[in-house]
């Protein structure tokens, strides 16, 4: 299957409710196409985490159906999902991305070593995985003499681009970043946008971006409202 | 696999000094457990391979336990002797091959000094091997002693050289009888028993030290040229005897024990072991369970040390988590690490316990007779290491099970 | 598995067969008495002598008279005994020891007499036993040409097993 005829994510018919609870998620239909940028605002408390775990595959839907990169997940054991969300979803939260205790290398490397299929990926395209790496801290703006120390003595904006480099490597076709500016000082969230921007067109992985800094939105093919989502009967 | 070895590796050296305790407090206790199974085995082989070849211990009436300690492995002392009549009666037994009485109760600068004939060296073995000499021989003259192997390379004595006998047992004693020195006449091999700490001279010689001592106090100098009478003995602690056929061991044993004339102890050696060692059997059990309780407490301390640090390390499973782990995963990484403490426990408990028993070898074969080994371990001692090992991971798993728990709820979103 | 199959019925039929000949083999296994260890004459020499008097003075063994049965030569059986060591390895494992019917009587019976004694030297030193138990000691018997002080032979013997007497 090649990304560049898929959908890189579609809900469809998509109810989740907590137990017990009324339902929490309700969308028609939401699409990204492959390589699509899409800057999705939502104020915290509205379901955003709910739904990102509905995207990312460790939560299941009691009703309707996610494809990811033209997979079906959501009917799948915890162990295929937690599979496919390593093959194909890159994730960025807003802080405290990285293990403390592993090089900046190793940090990124770590999500080749769950995943076979983007492991191949970036040694076809760099070689083997550390120069995929490597190319990756470089294009991001990363000194070299940082990516043998430990991912705990950076900056956070060292380390926000650090994590983009990890949601990147062996290209998966969907990254998923939650407030991954938030933490950071204004001036920088623009560097970080451009920088992760540039990386998700050269390999056409498509962005869904999760934030309530509006004035970035114009940097994305689309906007939509979280709230307007969740009553759209269709796209 | 690999990947979740070198997480959980590169997790633990990042937390190096509370790992660093951890392991500290499992090497402890592993160090107690083995250092507890190795004294076992050897203070066993030790007793074990020091009587053989005898089929009758006789000593004044007492516990067969007793009898057999003071007069084969030179512990605690005799209350009462054997009469030299009763000597003779048994030697001259039809059904006895041959007799060989000791006597004890001198010592030369901590070593016991046992009295005997020359037959000693020609009937008594260990581990079913005789006696040998390495150098000289058994006593001719009078006041010619045998020294066992430890005695000759501790006190650093040859043959020919000179030596000063004390009356009593203390290691520092000033009864010394030294008007009358003794020649070293021959030096015996290592046996791996309490004949290694021991020198023999002839009952003669003892006797005749002792003819100037009245109630154990020295009055001037022993005569020079005793006569046969005054070197005949009058007792001795011990008379180890041979049969000619081994059917008669439980008449002669009854006999002796039934003797009229006076109350003494007939024990068949192998017996009297087996009964000595359903004695200890209680001890070593104790010692053993107690050993075992303190590595569960050191594991129990690596429990802490884990379960402590697991409300930290909720974003870390979250991350992992986002990469494409399962709970299983991440609950499979504190197990790892736990099974990683556990064996770095493991490896320096038992680096501790060859260092440490390569610097108290010496001390305890003085001390005790007991020779210990550096050789590789033993079958029981690599069981109880499996035991540790096993009980290691079994603890690792409850903090494992909890990630698990937890991780599978959290997701990758952690709930700050 | 197919029913009707001949192979397999074969099988099963000479297992059990196979199973049948061992229990009838260990059914087979000869129970030696210690009595048949005595010749008749002396039998009823010890019949006559007086009952154990735990009062008086013990009786001085006399075993000058005391031969083993010739036929029991070469019978096998097992024998229901006490074990007494003579000789302890160093691994805690008994290398010789005497198989008797009693064992720490009290001293107004007299020790047994040689044809009560039966010496063992097993090929491999067996576990150490308890001094207190009895045990079922199988193997055959034979009788040892040694010249003891009183110019008799004795019994040996080749073991089998031994097992605990479970009562």
């Amino acid at each position: 299957m090649t990304s560049f005829e898929q959908t890189a994510l579609r809900l469809s018919n998509l109810r989740f409710a907590w137990p017990g609870a009324e339902p929490l998620i309700r969308v028609g239909l939401f699409e990204l196409r492959a390589g699509e940028r899409v800057f999705l605002a939502g104020p915290s408390g509205s379901g955003k985490s709910t739904l990102l775990g509905l995207l990312a595959g460790t939560l299941q839907p009691q009703q309707g159906e996610v494809l990811i990169a033209g997979q079906a997940v959501s009917r799948l054991s915890s162990r295929q999902r937690d599979q496919a969300r390593a093959d194909h979803i890159g994730v960025i939260f807003q802080q405290f991305n990285l293990l403390p205790f592993l090089s900046v290398l190793d940090n990124v490397t770590l999500a080749c070593r769950f995943s076979k299929r983007r492991s191949a990926r970036a040694a076809s395209r760099d070689g083997d995985i550390e120069s995929s790496a490597r190319r990756l801290l470089g294009e991001l703006g990363l000194p070299t003499e940082t990516w043998a120390r430990p991912a705990s003595s950076l900056s956070v904006g060292q380390q926000q681009r650090v994590a983009a480099a990890r949601a990147l490597i062996g290209a998966p076709e969907l990254i998923l970043a939650d407030e991954p500016t938030s933490a950071l000082d204004v001036d920088a969230r623009g560097d970080f946008l451009r920088l992760l921007l540039d990386e998700c067109v050269a390999a056409n992985t498509a962005l869904l971006f999760v934030s309530h800094d509006r004035s970035l939105m114009d940097r994305f093919d689309r906007a939509v409202d979280l709230r307007a989502l969740q009553n759209e009967i269709a796209a | 696999m690999s990947a979740l070895f070198r997480l959980a590796w590169a997790s633990l050296v990042n937390r190096r000094f509370t790992v660093a305790v951890t392991v500290a407090t499992i090497a402890l206790s592993v160090l107690l457990l083995l250092g507890v199974e190795r004294l076992r085995i050897e203070a066993r082989s030790s007793f074990l391979r020091t009587v053989s070849g005898t089929d009758l211990i006789v000593g004044a009436r007492a516990h067969p336990v007793q009898l057999l300690l003071y007069s084969v492995f030179h512990l605690g002392d005799a209350t009462n002797n054997v009469g030299w009549d009763s000597v003779q009666r048994l030697a001259t037994r039809d059904d006895v091959a041959w007799a060989v009485p000791i006597s004890l109760g001198d010592s030369h600068r901590g070593y016991r000094v046992v009295g005997t004939t020359s037959d000693y060296f020609r009937h008594l073995q260990t581990a079913d091997r005789p006696l040998a000499f390495v150098q000289g021989e058994a006593f001719d003259g009078l006041f010619d002693a045998v020294l066992g192997a430890d005695v000759a390379a501790k006190l650093g004595y040859a043959l020919g050289d000179s030596m000063v006998l004390a009356h009593g047992t203390a290691a520092l004693n000033p009864h010394q009888h030294d008007d009358r020195p003794f020649k070293v006449m021959g030096i015996l091999g290592r046996t791996g028993t309490p004949m290694d700490q021991s020198v023999f001279v002839s009952l003669q010689a003892i006797q005749a030290i002792h003819l100037n001592w009245r109630s154990g106090t020295r009055i001037g100098n022993a005569p020079a040229e005793p006569t046969a009478e005054q070197l005949q003995p009058s007792s001795v602690t011990a008379v180890f005897v041979g049969l000619r056929s081994r059917m008669a061991t439980f008449a002669v044993q009854r006999a002796v024990n039934e003797d009229r004339n006076e109350p003494m102890t007939a024990i068949m050696p192998g017996v009297a072991l087996q009964q000595l060692w359903s004695m200890l059997g209680l001890v070593e059990r104790a010692l053993q369970l107690t050993a075992a309780c303190v590595v569960l407490a050191g594991l129990l301390g690596m429990l802490a040390a884990l379960l402590g640090t697991l409300s930290e390390r909720r974003r870390e499973m979250a991350i992992l988590r986002a990469l494409g782990a399962g709970p299983t995963t991440v609950s499979g990484l504190l197990l790892m690490e736990s099974l990683l403490l556990t064996v770095w426990g493991l490896l320096t408990g038992l680096l501790l316990l060859y260092v440490l028993t390569a610097a108290l070898m010496p001390f305890v074969l003085q001390a005790t007779g007991i020779a210990l080994d550096l050789g590789w371990p033993a079958a029981s001692e690599w069981r109880l290491m499996g035991w540790v090992l096993l009980s290691g991971v079994l603890v690792g798993a409850v903090p494992a099970t909890m990630a698990y728990r937890r991780s599978l709820a959290d997701g990758m979103m952690v709930k700050q | 598995m197919q029913f009707g199959n001949k192979s397999m019925w074969q099988l099963v039929f000479s297992a059990l067969i196979w199973v049948g000949l061992q229990s009838a083999a260990m059914a087979e296994v000869r129970g030696i008495d210690w009595l048949e260890l005595i010749p008749p004459e002396e039998l009823k020499a010890m019949e006559s002598q007086p009952i154990v008097d735990h009062n008086g003075t013990p009786i001085a063994p006399d075993y000058s008279n005391s031969h083993p049965v010739l036929t029991m030569n070469g019978v096998e059986g097992r024998i229901p005994g006490y074990i007494v060591p003579i000789t302890v390895t160093e691994e805690n494992t008994i290398s010789e020891f005497f198989v008797v019917p009693y064992f720490g009587a009290c001293i107004h019976v007299p020790p047994p007499p040689p044809n009560q004694i039966i010496y063992v030297k097993p090929e491999k030193p067996i576990e150490m036993t308890e001094i207190w138990a009895a045990y079922w000691i199988e193997g055959k018997l034979k009788l040892e040409n040694q010249a003891n002080s009183l110019g008799q032979s004795s019994y040996s013997m080749e073991l089998t097993s031994v097992t605990p007497w479970e009562g």
